[in-house]
């Protein structure tokens, strides 16, 4: 199962190492705006692809989550990155 | 140095209160079922987005007409908010019927909406639903302590509203309701499920 996880640029900065999900990280972290802004802007959030975590990672995950502010998991098995920003409004920065 | 009212509390920093004012820009619609999020433009005043929980109050005779306690059986959420400008991307979020694929001999979102069409009695309101993405002025307050962005996946214009369509020598706001329709938790399926911490839950919106 792949999971997308998003946090806000200006919190959580150590939230990987925070949560033990270093290991799980595929690729680089995504720069990601909301559509809605110029990308000028600048950033509003990073994004993080995890895959090749057990049930009981995703267990510790979900809770691990649930009490970061400013973060939220998606699973993107059926669809694609892009999409799943998009349904919250963001996308990857194309300036980044 | 004389401080503002609003900075002299206790415990405040120099970083400001906790206050999230900002502007929200709108967008209704999606790539899919619009051919993309449609700019809804300026808005007169500010967003008002509802929920509620409902219940049943539960009673016992022991404790007379006392609410003891209340049986969650579900909720809802809505918006209000005043459109100002008068266009095609408006038009279609303040009603959009009137459009039909022939093809799929189904309702479609990507045509322009016919405003003296009315759907079909027994036409659900999902399929003219589309995603109502709210995001937060850059460098605002609300852009810092969020959400930045709010989307609720499934909205359309709230059955039973009146929508007054103002003709005259005057700004031409159109206040809407709109109802929002819930949509299978993700995460809760594909996550907490995948755990056997809990069951489906229904999902009004997503922040970020």
């Amino acid at each position: 199962m792949k999971i997308l996880l998003v946090r806000k640029a200006n919190t959580n900065a150590d939230l990987l190492d925070q949560g033990g999900l270093t290991g799980f990280l595929k690729g680089q972290p995504l720069k990601v705006s909301p559509v809605a802004w110029n990308p000028e802007f600048g950033l509003s959030h990073y994004g993080y692809v995890l895959d090749g975590m057990k049930l009981d990672d995703l267990h510790k995950l979900a809770v691990f989550v649930d009490g970061c502010e400013g973060a939220s998991i998606v699973n993107v098995t059926n669809e694609d990155i892009a999409g799943a920003l998009e349904s919250r409004g963001l996308h990857v920065n194309p300036l980044a | 140095m004389t401080q503002s009212i609003i900075y002299s509390g206790a415990g405040v920093t120099n970083d400001g209160p906790l206050i999230p004012s900002g502007p929200y820009h709108a967008t209704w619609g999606s790539s899919q079922l619009t051919g993309g999020a449609l700019n809804i433009g300026l808005l007169e005043g500010v967003v008002r987005l509802q929920q509620r929980v409902e219940g049943i109050p539960v009673r016992a005779s022991q404790w007379g007409q006392t609410i003891i306690d209340w049986v969650i059986q579900g909720g809802g959420c809505y918006g209000l908010l005043t459109i100002k400008e008068w266009t095609t991307n408006t038009r279609r979020f303040l009603w959009p019927f009137g459009g039909f694929n022939t093809t799929t001999g189904k309702p479609s979102l990507t045509a322009n909406p016919d405003h003296g069409l009315m759907p079909r009695p027994g036409t659900m309101l999902h399929q003219f639903c589309a995603p109502l993405t709210l995001t937060a002025l850059p460098g605002s307050q609300a852009a810092t302590y969020g959400p930045i962005t709010r989307t609720y996946p499934f909205v359309s214009v709230l059955p039973t509203h009146n929508l007054e369509i103002i003709m005259g020598a005057m700004e031409r706001n159109v206040v809407v309701a709109v109802a929002c329709l819930p949509v299978i938790d993700e995460a809760d399926s594909a996550i907490v499920n995948a755990s056997g911490l809990a069951t489906s839950q229904a999902r009004f919106f997503n922040d970020t």
